[in-house]
Parts: C-alpha cells; sequence; structure tokens
C-alpha cells in the first residue's frame, strides 16, 4: 500500500527520517520500501486489516516509534429534517451483514473537487471523480472503511433492502461489466431492484451523477468469508473487496459515515440530515483476553519486564486493567488471544533483543529415515556409474504421455492447471527423461547419460498413490575421451544397472525376454516385481526425433527397498583354495546365457561358486566355473566328476554341443 | 703359457667391452670362460706343469679369471642401463592425452543444496519424514489454522484435484500427519516437492522444493528458534553472514518471523540483488500456533515449538548466483555440469 509522508504527518507526529521510517516498519513486521514522491510502500501481511489504511499505518508508526497520534476534527451539523423520513433501511440477512448504517445529505451540487483533495487521491493512485465520490474515496484511504454513494433519487420508494441476491441475478457494474450472481452473494437493493453487490462494487443504475441532488451515504459492516467468496467467485477485487475480506472496524464504520457526511457537506454545499440510520446485530465490545507475563518470557526466553509489556500493549491502543487486556475493534480481526498479545509484545519490543539458544531437548525415540538414505545411496551410486541425475516436472500434458504411448486417463488430472502441457500428474518417469535427451540434443548434446529418481501419481480410491521410481536413460558414448568408440545400448545400461543392485547384494536377479509398447522387441528385459530395461522402440524414438539408440530403464524403487532389506550379510572368507574348470561350446540361438548358467549351477550344487562366460564368438561360447568346498581342499578326481556331470547335462539337457 | 693367459685376456677384455648388447657379451663370456673355452683348456693343462710352476700359473689364471668376471660384470650393467634406457625411450608418450574411463555423473543441483540443507539438521539432531504431494485440504490448510474460505488461501494459489484433494502448496501438511501420530520431543526435516498455481518466470516455477523444520517440546522458546536457524544460516551461507529476525504472519505460526541474512553479493551495503536493503529473505519461521497443536491433540501450555521452511531453488540460486528457476527443471547437462 502507498502511504504519503505528508498524509501520515497529519495523522501522526513523528520526527523520524523517511529511511529511519521505513527502517522501523520493517523491523516491526511491515516490509517498507521509500518511494519516490514522496511516499512509502508498505507491504500488508495478510491478518493486518487494521493496516489497509492511512491511518493504521500511523498507529503502527505511534505504537513503534513512541509518536503521538493527532486527534481527527470534524463539525458535524445536522439539519433539522429526519433522515429517517427519506430513506428506511431492511437488512434481511444480518449475519452476512451485522452492522448497515447510512445518511442522508440533500440539496447538494456535484462538482470537481477542490485542488487539495484531488491532490491528496492522485497521490494514492485514485482518480478524481467528483466532490461526493472522491469524499467515500478519501474515507477509504484514510480510515480503511469503504463507503457508497447512492442517488437517492435512484433508490425506489426511499427503501434500501440488504438481501442475498437470487442465484441467475445479472447485473451491471460500475466498471460497466455484467455480472450473474449466486444467492450466496449479498446486494444492496432497493424493493424493485439491486444497486451494489455488497462490499464490493456498486452498480450504474444508482451511481451519483452530475445531476444528483441527494445522497444515500452508506457505510456498512460485512461478513469476511461471504464478500471473499463472491468477491472469487465473480473474480472482481476491488478496494473495497480487498477491505472487508480481511475485516473492517466496527467503530470506523460510524466514524466514516460522520466524517464524510460533514465534508459532503462541506464541499458539495448540502444537508446533512438529522440522524443516522443503524441497522446492527447486537453491539460488538471489545474483547478481554488475560495476559500471563511470565508465559510472555516462557515462550520467547526473553525477560521482558511487565510494565515494558503493559506500555506496548497500551501504545498500540490496548485497554488495561491488570492482567486483563482489551482489544481495540480495529484489532479484533486478527488478536483474540494471549499468544497474538505476545506477538504484540515481541514484534514491538524487537525480535533482535531476544537472545539467541539452543534448544535443551532430548533426542530420545529419534530415528534415521532409511528410505531418505537408501534414495541418497541409490543416487550417488548411479552417478558413479557416469549418470547425471535430473530433475524433471511432475506435472505433464496428455501429450507427453501419448507419446510414450501411455493412456492420459490412468493419469490423476488437475482440475484447474495452468496449461494443458501441465494438466497431469506423470505416470512414469520415461518419458520426461527421453524429453531431457531431446531438448539436450537440440543443443548438439549428444551423449546423454541421466537418471531420475522421483515419484509417479496413480489414481486411487482415497487419495492417489505415489510411488518413487528410478528411471535412467542412456545415449550416445559414455566415455571421458571421443578416442573410445562404443556407444552406449541394451548391455551397458543393463551392466549399470547390475552394479546398482549388486551394491545392494542382489546378484540373481533374473533378466527375462519381455515386451512392452516403449522398447524395442528382442531388446527388452523383464525384472520380476521391479520394471523393464530396454532400447527405445523405434517407433517411440520417432516421436522424439531420435535416431541414435537409446536404452532405458525404470523400476518401482519401493520394491527394490524392500528387496535390499536385509540383504548384505557377513561371510567368512574362504580357507580352502578353489579349481577351475572351463568348458566350451557351441550354443544354438533359443539357449540363453541365463539357462547354462542355471543348469550349471544348478547341476553343480553348492561346489559351484561362481560361473562365468569368458569368451564369445558367434554362436562359441567358453564358461569357466570355479568349484570350492568350504570345508576342505577340493581333489581332482571329486573336480573332474563334478564337472563331467555338468557337460552332460549341457549337452542332455540344452541341446548344446561341447567343444572338446 | 704366461703369455697364452695375457693374451687371452687381452683379446677377452676387448671382447667384453666391445660387446654391443647382451647376446654379444653372453657370446663373449662363453668363449673366453665358458666350457669349452681356451681359458678352461689351460686351466685343465695345468696338472701338467712342474711342481714349482703350477701355484704360480693358478694364481695367474685364477688372478686373470677373476678380472675377466669383474669386467663382465661391468660391462653387464652397462649394458642392462642401455637396454632399459633404450625401453623406456621407446615408451615415451603424450602425457597429455586424455584418459580413459566412464565420464562420471553429477547430482543435480538441487539434490546437492538439499542434502546440504538437510545435512546441517541432521547433524543438530534432527529425523527426515515425508508426506504425499497429492494431499487432501485438510492437512494443508484447516489442520495448519487456515480454515475454509479464509483471504489467507488466496496466499496460496492452489492447483486442485478435486474438492478435498489438492497438490500440497508448502511441505507443512507433513508437520501436522507427524504430530498426530506421535508424541513430543519431535525435531523433523520434511523435504520435498510442493506446487503453486504461478505463471513461470525467472523466479516462479510451478514446481519447487521447500525443506520444512519444526521442533517441539517442553519449554522450547523463540530464543531457540533464533539459535537453531542462525546456526543453520551461517552454516549454509558463512559464519560471516549476519542474520535478522524480522515480524511476520504465517496463518500456523504466532509469533511469526522471516529470516533474512546479510546479502552476500554487497555484504550489506545494498545492491541489485538485495534491492538496496543490504539483506536477503531465505526462510519464513515462526513458533507453531497453539491452534495447530489443538487439532493434533498437544496441550499448548504444556508444549511449544516452533517450525520453519525454505525453498531449495532459492538458495541455490543465492548461492551460486544463477537468475533464472526454470533452468532447475530443464536439464540442460551444460546447466547441470557446473555443480
Amino acid at each position: 500500500m502507498r502511504v504519503p509522508i505528508n498524509w501520515l504527518k497529519e495523522l501522526v507526529n513523528f520526527k523520524q527520517s523517511p529511511k529511519q521510517l521505513s527502517e522501523l516498519l520493517t523491523m516491526g513486521g511491515l516490509e517498507t520500501v521509500i518511494e519516490e514522491g514522496g511516499a512509502l510502500e508498505v507491504d500488508i501481511i495478510p491478518n493486518r486489516a487494521d493496516c489497509w489504511s492511512i491511518r493504521g499505518i500511523a498507529r503502527e508508526v505511534s505504537a513503534l516509534a513512541k509518536a503521538p497520534l493527532v486527534p481527527a476534527r470534524s463539525a458535524l451539523v445536522e439539519a433539522d429534517k429526519k433522515a429517517a423520513s427519506v430513506v428506511k433501511v431492511e437488512v434481511r440477512d444480518k449475519k452476512l451483514c451485522p452492522r448497515y448504517m447510512a445518511r442522508v445529505i440533500e440539496n447538494i451540487k456535484i462538482a470537481p473537487s477542490p485542488d487539495w483533495l484531488k491532490q491528496k487521491l492522485e497521490s494514492v493512485g485514485i482518480r478524481s471523480i467528483n466532490n461526493v465520490v472522491d469524499v467515500t474515496n478519501y474515507m477509504l484511504m484514510e480510515l480503511g472503511q469503504p463507503m457508497h454513494a447512492f442517488d437517492a433519487g435512484l433508490i425506489s420508494q426511499g427503501t434500501i433492502v440488504v438481501r442475498r441476491a437470487e442465484a441467475g441475478e445479472k447485473v451491471k457494474a460500475l466498471d460497466e461489466n455484467e455480472y450473474e450472481l449466486g444467492n450466496e452473494m449479498l446486494v444492496i437493493a432497493d424493493p424493485e431492484k439491486p444497486v451494489a453487490i455488497a462490499g464490493v462494487m456498486g452498480l450504474a443504475n444508482s451511481e451519483v451523477r452530475s445531476d444528483t441532488s441527494t445522497v444515500i451515504l452508506e457505510s456498512a459492516f460485512f461478513d469476511r468469508v461471504s464478500i471473499h467468496k463472491t468477491s472469487t467467485n465473480l473474480k472482481l477485487r476491488s478496494e473495497s473487496s480487498v477491505r472487508f475480506e480481511r475485516g473492517v472496524d466496527w467503530v470506523a464504520v460510524e466514524e466514516a459515515l460522520d466524517r464524510g457526511a460533514a465534508l459532503i457537506a462541506e464541499l458539495a454545499g448540502g444537508q446533512v440530515l438529522k440522524g443516522k440510520i443503524d441497522k446492527k446485530a447486537g453491539n460488538r465490545k471489545p474483547k478481554v483476553v488475560t495476559l500471563r507475563p511470565q508465559r510472555v518470557n516462557q515462550l520467547l526466553g526473553a525477560k521482558i519486564k511487565p510494565a515494558e509489556m503493559t506500555g506496548i500493549l497500551k501504545r498500540l491502543g490496548f485497554g488495561i486493567k491488570g492482567s486483563k487486556i482489551s482489544i481495540p475493534l480495529y484489532r479484533a480481526a486478527d488478536i483474540e488471544r494471549e499468544i497474538d498479545l505476545i506477538e504484540e509484545i515481541a514484534r514491538v519490543y524487537g525480535y533482535h533483543k531476544i537472545e539467541a539458544t539452543m534448544p535443551n531437548t532430548s533426542f530420545a525415540g529419534k530415528k534415521v529415515d532409511v528410505l531418505d538414505l537408501f534414495h541418497e545411496q541409490v543416487k550417488t551410486i548411479l552417478t558413479g556409474c557416469g549418470l547425471t541425475e535430473v530433475q524433471t516436472d511432475s506435472m505433464v500434458g496428455p501429450v507427453d504421455l501419448q507419446k510414450a504411448g501411455l493412456d492420459p486417463d490412468d493419469a490423476v488430472r488437475i482440475a484447474n492447471p495452468l496449461v494443458v502441457d501441465q494438466s497431469l500428474m506423470r505416470t512414469m518417469l520415461a518419458p520426461s527423461l527421453l524429453k531431457v535427451i531431446q531438448h539436450n540434443r537440440n543443443r548438439q548434446i549428444e551423449d546423454v547419460f541421466i537418471f531420475e529418481l522421483g515419484k509417479a501419481y496413480h489414481p486411487d480410491k482415497k487419495q492417489p498413490k505415489e510411488k518413487w521410481v528410478l528411471s535412467a536413460a542412456v545415449t550416445g558414448s559414455p566415455f571421458l575421451s571421443a578416442l573410445d568408440k562404443m556407444q552406449a545400448d541394451y548391455s551397458y545400461l543393463k551392466g549399470v544397472l547390475e552394479n546398482l543392485l549388486a551394491r545392494f547384494g542382489l546378484k540373481n536377479v533374473q533378466f527375462e525376454p519381455a515386451e512392452d509398447q516403449l522398447f524395442q522387441p528382442g531388446r527388452t528385459a523383464q525384472l520380476k516385481g521391479l520394471g523393464l530395461l530396454g532400447e527405445l522402440h523405434p517407433e517411440v524414438a520417432r516421436q522424439y526425433d531420435l535416431e541414435k539408440t537409446v536404452c532405458l530403464f525404470e523400476l518401482d524403487l519401493d520394491a527394490l527397498f524392500a528387496m535390499t532389506r536385509g540383504k548384505s550379510k557377513y561371510r567368512t572368507l574362504p580357507k580352502f583354495p578353489s579349481v577351475s574348470r572351463d568348458i566350451a561350446m557351441f550354443v544354438p540361438a533359443e539357449v540363453s546365457y541365463q539357462m547354462i548358467v542355471d543348469l550349471i549351477k544348478k547341476t553343480g550344487g553348492s561346489l559351484v561358486e561362481e560361473v562365468f562366460l569368458f569368451d564369445r564368438y558367434k554362436d562359441s561360447q567358453a564358461y569357466r566355473i570355479v568349484f570350492r568346498d568350504p570345508a576342505k581342499t577340493l581333489t581332482d578326481l571329486v573336480v573332474n566328476e563334478k564337472h563331467q556331470q555338468i557337460v552332460k547335462a549341457i549337452e542332455s539337457k540344452l541341446q548344446v554341443r561341447i567343444r572338446r | 703359457m704366461e703369455e697364452q693367459v695375457n693374451q687371452i685376456e687381452q683379446q677377452a677384455l676387448k671382447a667384453i667391452s666391445s660387446a654391443a648388447d647382451l647376446h654379444q657379451l653372453e657370446d663373449a663370456r662363453v668363449k673366453y670362460l665358458g666350457k669349452k673355452s681356451e681359458f678352461t683348456g689351460l686351466l685343465r693343462s695345468l696338472g701338467s706343469l712342474s711342481p714349482e710352476k703350477r701355484p704360480v700359473m693358478g694364481a695367474l689364471i685364477n688372478k686373470t679369471k677373476q678380472k675377466l668376471q669383474h669386467a663382465l660384470v661391468n660391462r653387464k650393467t652397462v649394458l642392462m642401463n642401455a637396454d632399459q634406457q633404450q625401453k623406456i625411450e621407446a615408451a615415451k608418450l603424450d602425457v597429455s592425452l586424455p584418459g580413459k574411463g566412464v565420464k562420471l555423473g553429477r547430482l543435480h543441483p538441487l539434490t546437492q543444496t538439499m542434502h546440504e540443507a538437510k545435512q546441517i539438521f541432521i547433524r543438530l539432531g534432527y529425523e527426515v519424514a515425508e508426506g504425499p504431494e497429492i494431499e487432501l485440504d485438510y492437512y494443508n490448510f484447516d489442520g495448519l489454522n487456515i480454515p475454509p474460505h479464509h483471504a489467507s488461501r488466496d496466499a496460496f494459489s492452489t492447483l486442485f484435484i478435486d474438492e478435498h484433494l489438492l497438490l500440497r502448496t508448502h511441505t507443512s501438511p507433513v508437520q501436522v500427519r507427524v504430530m498426530e501420530k506421535r508424541k513430543p520431543p519431535l525435531a523433523i526435516v520434511a523435504p520435498g516437492r510442493v506446487y503453486r498455481r504461478d505463471t513461470p518466470d525467472a523466479s516462479h516455477s510451478p514446481v519447487f522444493q521447500q525443506l520444512e523444520g519444526f521442533l517441539v517440546d517442553e519449554g522450547i522458546t523463540f530464543g531457540d528458534l533464533k539459535g537453531t536457524l542462525t546456526e543453520f544460516t551461517q552454516q549454509m551461507f558463512g559464519r560471516d553472514r549476519k542474520v535478522r529476525f524480522r515480524p511476520s504472519f504465517f496463518p500456523f505460526t504466532e509469533p511469526s518471523a522471516e529470516v533474512d541474512v546479510s546479502c552476500m553479493l554487497c555484504n550489506g551495503k545494498g545492491c541489485r540483488l538485495c534491492k538496496g536493503s543490504g539483506w536477503i529473505e531465505i526462510l519464513g519461521s515462526g513458533m507453531i500456533d497453539p491452534n495447530v497443536f489443538k487439532a493434533v491433540g498437544y496441550d499448548p501450555e504444556k508444549y511449544s515449538g516452533f517450525a520453519f521452511g525454505m525453498g531449495i531453488e532459492r538458495i541455490h540460486m543465492l548461492k551460486f548466483g544463477v537468475d533464472n528457476i526454470r533452468l532447475y527443471y530443464e536439464d540442460d547437462l551444460r546447466f547441470l555440469e557446473q555443480f
């Protein structure tokens, strides 16, 4: 909010320079900067409804700078004729309108405002309209009380009805736009038609015109929630609605009415009729809260003297009777408990004067988050394997999913997305990684080795399921030097994955042939219960405009986490030597490496410590089998017998020809 | 015979010293000292000499043999050194050529900064906890003292899934979820993604990351909040940074404080980064509001605590001078490889 320093000076007698003033307000809780043209720009935090006016800021300055407030002067002269003879007010919904006040000013002459008023409004960025409307805006800015002036001649039967709108009722507001109202919204009406959207904006049908001679001046107190709903639903914000939805001052409703009426009469030359209409649902009295000085110091960790506490509250306008603190009505919107008073004391006393300490607390029951630790380990291992971590948006568009062959209907949908490209929650991470490869490729970066550890989201009954997923995508050369020519393919990424699994003690995860729309048939493996690994399907690659081989995996990380628990165990180191034997064979295409290894292990039993493929050319393969007995040194006799059993088994069960 | 010995000596010494490599040297050894050599022949023929001459000649031959063996060893050393030298010469390479091996990957800058922030609190005794990103409105708002239709809900431009489900606008719901399940003492940090319906620009991203933290026990004070967050800020930004606490408003804390750190660019003098104020806002914090405690069944007279939240992108941007938040989710490798 813009606060002209000269205007502020009319309301509070301070000696501080603008710089000191802005520092004082900032450290008191209202961030303030100095603007050009002798004004401050004050950032009003949402709970400080009372600060949405020059007087509100003046009160803050008074409390923070210990400067006296200047009382407002107003000389209201009433005519003999009674206001009640001109206007009747009927409030039909006292919950949404707890107080409605009005005065009538007759025989006025609409004219431009005097220069002092014009300049005043200009200094806060409001355009001058005429000597009546300007007065309402003057009160709005100075006291924070929104007011409205109706042309009495346009109010049918001189009767104002405060009622809920009828559903579908259409009105044309002062901003020239038409609005369709709902029956939860409050309107000011006459017996025939609405004349204002209560607390938000007046309507064109009753505004003050150049020939207006009698005005009805409205000053009211509307329900905060109702005004907020109306303004949100109509997408219509005004200087009035902003203040009503935060809460206005019960007392200032009347003060603004009296000062406004007197000023209109002064500037437009009319008479204020006798009496004021005041329809209210009971009277509001300041709430009283008990303050325990020891509680203040206990919570703040400070040693503020009780007299200093009451001094601060007094400067803020609170009433004090021993430990009973009465809250001025202009603070009713944000102060209702002892804790709120503690905050007031702390901020005016100065946060900087409270000593910084370290908490004295026990660490009983605290534990390490093993999942978080696991995630960090996974990330570290993959970076060691040459993959760079990326983080992509969790919100995607239907096109992103469709490109990867996924169904947008399977995704959690955002009801009010900003753009369609961010209207769904991703169900898989791989499509986002492909986008990253494409982004980099378009910038001449050909070697992309990336992974993301993040969440995928799936609709579920009460609350969508969020699953931790690990996805990787690689393309190009992984090497430091371009002298190394190898390009990443299926087996390269499988190696990365094997390293990761081995690090968590998972040595026997099986890679079985699988099919999936994202991957190229014949170059895709499924890891049971974990996910898929494979080369990108050429059709999908085309969607992303990728020519080079791209290899991907996507794993259910929650499942992997569960599998890794308790996997690492200590075994004593072997005491006896191992013996190894090699087998060379011609392997037909239908027989997989896994089948051969499984058969060797099964046939060899516990004596086989390790089997590995060490040579491979066309269909010729050579395996080395390492035998070891943990209890004794193996003899050739035993090893040869086992080895012969293995050779026979391979020949008879796999139709593989052994090379001899 | 004496003459013969001398002659052999002369020839042998010549052959040894002129051997160009180890092979020639070996040939020379076989020729002059081998079993079939003249020299060995001479030794054998000693028996035919008179008893007086025998010891004299024997001594001479032995002396000569030692001399020759000595010469052989010397020459061998010389030749071996030369041979090694030659191999070394041949093996010379351009030591500036690129190395072999796989290029290491990196952690995302936000992961690095999140880790750093998290670790500071873990060292102070905090635990890590997490909660859902697609959250019930109760945990995102009501449980945090933000009632329905309250103007303060507008401050969080929210993305909704349906009437009661939304993308959490902050990590604070984790406070409520943890407190519902457990009793104090609690010291928790909660990292995670949050969402706002903000149009993307250099400083706004609809998705970003926060680290939330809170500590609850008997007798926790605002002074403890100051001490803890001063410690954090100085570990994160440097011991020479000044820290200030400025009154502010959050619905779920009372009193509330923004934490500012003295500007790292101008050292507090005032510049473009700190908009002339000399201070940069890095954290929101406050004493947990009694209404939040009541909602989870804690007695606010018995327990007190503080909570805080920070944006991870913002901290990384400040530490490294990054000028566009969108870079973090674009994943251009030329950006990621800078950290």
